[in-house]
């Protein structure tokens, strides 16, 4: 979207009004989607303002994409590499324990039912869940996650086609076996 | 009739399909009611999966940067001073007396200089 990268620009040069509605257009979408690839909502959070923060300093080399592309590709990497430092942070007495208590993200959601789906998006692998985050949660295309993951197309619809297959099982395993 | 399997129709839903088989299965869903109701299921269950509401409390954003600030402040001052120079300018001219000489006052030759009268020696003076 062009009014994105106007809006960016009037925004740098110090338009405070610009800038508020680019950041409350794309916020809660960047946020669900890093809570979702984290497993936490308050880092999630600070990523997302991060990714404004850089935004406003970036050399920009090119607007052949949209700018929500651009801005996701700056939060997933970020993400990632977030997910990396709290892995590597991780100890032996840090690891997690199975029980039905529930997560970080699942207690920022209300919704029973919304808390059971992504209690099941949780349980998947990595590389599938940030392919679900992406397609369902910030709403890229495939070609577009391609571009911000750097993977295939056809791997990426092949993730997305599996992922949402376990998660159908998972869904109806809990079902019945409530 | 030949049913489509539970994978395909989850590929149509995902619109990960490749076309030949994409109309394929468009053509069978057409025919095929059971088929059809399958698909709405699936929809709806993959729609659910993106309407999951978090909890996003509304935030600020960012502030912008101080130097963009500064720079508009210092092009604000700019701008001010040069408006006040301007102006300060015209009204100088408009208020200053007008001093115009004539060719005539510039050819009248300068007044002649009185005599200088040597003054007497004092042992002339007979006090």
């Amino acid at each position: 979207m062009n009014e994105d990268w106007e809006q960016l620009e009037l925004a740098r040069a110090g338009d405070e009004t610009a800038w508020r509605m680019l950041f409350q257009r794309h916020y809660g979408p960047l946020v669900k989607m890093t809570s979702c690839i984290v497993g936490l909502v308050d880092p999630a959070r600070d990523i997302v303002q991060e990714c404004f923060v850089r935004l406003l300093h970036c050399k920009i080399k090119h607007r052949d994409g949209t700018f929500r592309s651009f801005l996701s590709t700056m939060a997933y990497r970020l993400a990632l590499k977030e997910k990396g430092r709290r892995n590597t942070n991780r100890r032996i007495g840090d690891l997690d324990v199975i029980d039905d208590a529930p997560s970080p993200l699942e207690e920022a959601i209300r919704n029973e039912n919304d808390r059971r789906i992504v209690r099941v998006i949780q349980s998947l692998p990595d590389h599938h869940r940030e392919i679900v985050a992406l397609r369902f949660f910030s709403g890229h295309s495939y070609e577009e996650i391609a571009v911000i993951t750097g993977i295939p197309i056809g791997t990426v619809k092949s993730r997305i086609f599996h992922a949402i297959k376990s998660c159908k099982v998972k869904l109806q395993e809990r079902e019945t076996s409530l | 009739m030949m049913h489509i399997d539970d994978d395909t129709l989850l590929k149509f839903v995902l619109e990960t399909l490749d076309e030949p088989d994409n109309g394929t299965v468009r053509d069978h869903l057409s025919l095929c009611p059971i088929c059809s109701g399958k698909r709405l299921e699936l929809q709806r269950e993959v729609r659910s999966l993106a309407s999951v509401d978090f909890q996003v409390d509304a935030v600020v954003p960012p502030r912008l940067p101080q130097r963009s600030r500064r720079s508009m402040m210092i092009v604000r001052f700019a701008a001010v001073l040069a408006v006040g120079f301007v102006a300060g300018y015209i009204m100088s001219e408009v208020s200053a007396p007008q001093t115009t000489t004539t060719v005539g006052q510039q050819l009248r030759p300068a007044p002649v200089a009185a005599p200088i009268t040597r003054p007497a020696p004092c042992s002339a003076i007979d006090i």
